[in-house]
């Protein structure tokens, strides 16, 4: 069920009219029936790789619960031990919660490459080795990179001692394909979200409200933004080879434009949904394109992804006895505090290889992320020579000018990424970059080409006015304006003016008609 | 305490760990800065701090890493 559209509506409607009159012990489960036949609407026979998931993750937390009891009861009975001696026991306690987590993540991590990558590693060997292995072509279970990531967190957190076992399967199914979040997350952890969904909640006419009204700006940013530029980028990015220098600087912006009002509107909406349930969804999105640096960026953008890489590969490898001894061994030839670092940027590496790969299956994508690597670890080991250059110039650091010249340098980056993200393959990628430097046609702006690129006048002038309504609210957002509840200070008439213009932008400029997919989130497809 | 914060201004001289209590909450250490904090005062202290310690609560404050950093000489 595509989220924009009326029958999603329709269904968070009885969903949540069904939720609110069902007893309040059962609420949880009219979640689960609503969620199951969500899920079960796109494609029953993938649903199965969902499921598998499902008890993969079960079994996995109740042989992850039987070891700690395991353990206790050792603990309990073990009152001979000495210090050293339980901490040998607390060791090997960990190591073997540790090593049920890691097979399931295993299994887990397999069931996704394989339906991500068997038809890239055919490819590949066919090319390299000249067999004639065909294609399989399968088609991926619906949020499964979403849902193997969720469902990852879970036992390691388990084994982590961080969250408390779920002995019932319908609730753990319950908070694994939670019906708004399930195709295009957030990435929720276990012991932030799930306890939400079994707790019954009562109908809240405050948070109900509350979550259409962010539901509507979601459809806001996804219909009159994301799906009205998306012809632009598609136009540029489409027929790469006709056009040059700043027609893809136009073609970069509107494709950063058109991701993020895209990816974060469909968590609006998420959200929203969510909201009316009495669930509050993590935080996805803090206004990135305000950033100062690449690495606040990453902080800002898709957070829960960011975060679950964070957590679960960079930590545990930088720290890891690996990671220890890399350091004691380059120590002697290179220096201490190279000796520390080296093993922090081979994690951090791998981390940005496996983000790229984690956005799709092609070497772009991993030039993608090695992208963004590349550009944070530059920018730590050139800070001091900024800070250098900085104090010489006598620049003012605290005044808006240099922010904005912090953010501009830093939206041009990401402009640099999205270039390699969205062109048709990596040398497309360079040669665009090339001609961008290369070619100064300034007159792009004067001759009229920017009509051409896929938006009219008229077009374009609604899309500026609805990026200015975008821009202007997320820096009353940056500033700590609570837009919602200002809103709801206001007087009766002006509120439900407010509410009726604001449906009327969606339904009157939103973009719709016959060449319309709104199946079309970008992050949906991940 | 006194020692602690040399360690932790020889690794990001710009932070104020004194007057700062929400280094993570706030953002004001990234995940570089931890692992540099974490293998400092691994070494330093003889101690261990594992992927499980590595909770916003352990390192909002200086007082809390030093909390974390007693409770595993201890263990």
């Amino acid at each position: 069920m595509n989220i924009v559209s009326l029958l999603y509506l329709a269904f968070v409607a009885v969903v949540a009219l069904a939720y609110f009159i069902t007893p309040r012990r059962l609420r949880w489960v009219t979640l689960l029936v609503a969620s199951v036949a969500n899920y079960l609407s796109y494609d029953l026979k993938l649903a199965v790789w969902m499921f598998i998931t499902s008890v993969t993750i079960y079994v996995g937390g109740l042989l992850i619960d039987r070891q700690e009891q395991k353990y206790a009861a050792q603990i309990k009975a073990r009152t001979d031990l000495d210090r050293s001696g339980k901490r040998a026991l607390k060791k090997q306690n960990e190591r073997a919660k540790r090593r049920w987590a890691a097979l399931v993540a295993a299994v887990n991590i397999a069931i996704w490459v394989i339906f991500k990558f068997a038809d890239l590693f055919i490819t590949t060997l066919n090319k390299y080795l000249s067999g004639n292995l065909s294609l399989w072509h399968l088609m991926l279970p619906l949020g499964i990179s979403f849902y193997t990531l969720q469902a990852i967190s879970y036992v390691v957190d388990l084994s982590r001692g961080k969250c408390e076992v779920q002995r019932n399967y319908f609730k753990l199914l319950l908070w694994l394909c939670f019906f708004p979040q399930m195709l295009q997350g957030p990435i929720c952890r276990y012991r932030e979200t799930a306890p939400q969904l079994y707790e019954p909640h009562d109908f809240d006419y405050r948070r109900v409200k509350f979550g259409m009204q962010r539901m509507l700006w979601g459809y806001f940013k996804k219909l009159v933004i994301a799906d009205r530029v998306v012809k632009v980028s598609e136009k540029v990015f489409g027929n790469s080879g006709n056009y040059q220098g700043l027609v893809f600087v136009i073609g970069a912006l509107a494709y950063t434009i058109q991701i993020y009002a895209d990816f974060s509107g469909g968590m609006d909406i998420i959200s929203g949904a969510a909201e009316i349930l009495g669930v509050n969804m993590p935080v996805n999105f803090e206004r990135p394109y305000f950033s100062k640096s690449i690495s606040e960026y990453w902080r800002r953008w898709h957070i829960t992804l960011g975060a679950w890489f964070r957590d679960y590969v960079f930590y545990p490898l930088s720290i890891s006895k690996w990671a220890q001894k890399l350091t004691t061994s380059l120590r002697k030839r290179l220096g201490p505090n190279i000796a520390k670092m080296i093993p922090t940027y081979l994690a951090m590496v791998l981390v940005w290889m496996l983000n790229g790969i984690w956005h799709g299956a092609g070497w772009q994508f991993v030039a993608f992320g090695m992208y963004q690597g590349i550009l944070i670890v530059l920018g730590m080991q050139f800070e001091p020579v900024f800070d250098w250059v900085i104090a010489k110039l006598k620049i003012n650091t605290s005044c808006f000018s240099w922010r904005l010249w912090q953010m501009l340098r830093t939206l041009a980056l990401i402009m640099g990424g999205r270039i390699i993200f969205k062109a048709s393959g990596l040398y497309e990628a360079m040669r665009i970059g090339w001609s961008i430097l290369k070619v100064h046609n300034i007159w792009i702006f004067t001759d009229g080409t920017l009509f051409k690129l896929g938006l009219n006048a008229w077009e374009l002038f609604l899309l500026f006015v609805a990026v200015l309504v975008l821009l202007t609210v997320s820096i009353l957002q940056e500033k700590g304006y609570h837009i919602r509840e200002a809103i709801e200070r206001q007087n009766l008439v002006f509120r439900w003016l407010l509410y009726i213009a604001a449906i009327a932008t969606v339904i009157l400029f939103g973009v719709y008609g016959p060449s319309y997919d709104a199946a079309g989130f970008v992050y949906a497809g991940f | 305490m006194e020692e602690l914060l040399k360690i932790l201004s020889g690794i990001c001289p710009k932070v104020d760990f004194v007057n700062e209590k929400k280094l993570i909450d706030d953002g004001i250490l990234d995940s570089f800065d931890i692992i540099s904090i974490v293998n400092e005062l691994n070494e330093h202290y003889d101690i261990e701090i594992d992927v499980d310690d590595l909770e916003p609560d352990n390192f909002n404050t200086v007082e809390a890493m030093l909390e974390l950093i007693e409770k595993l000489q201890n263990e």
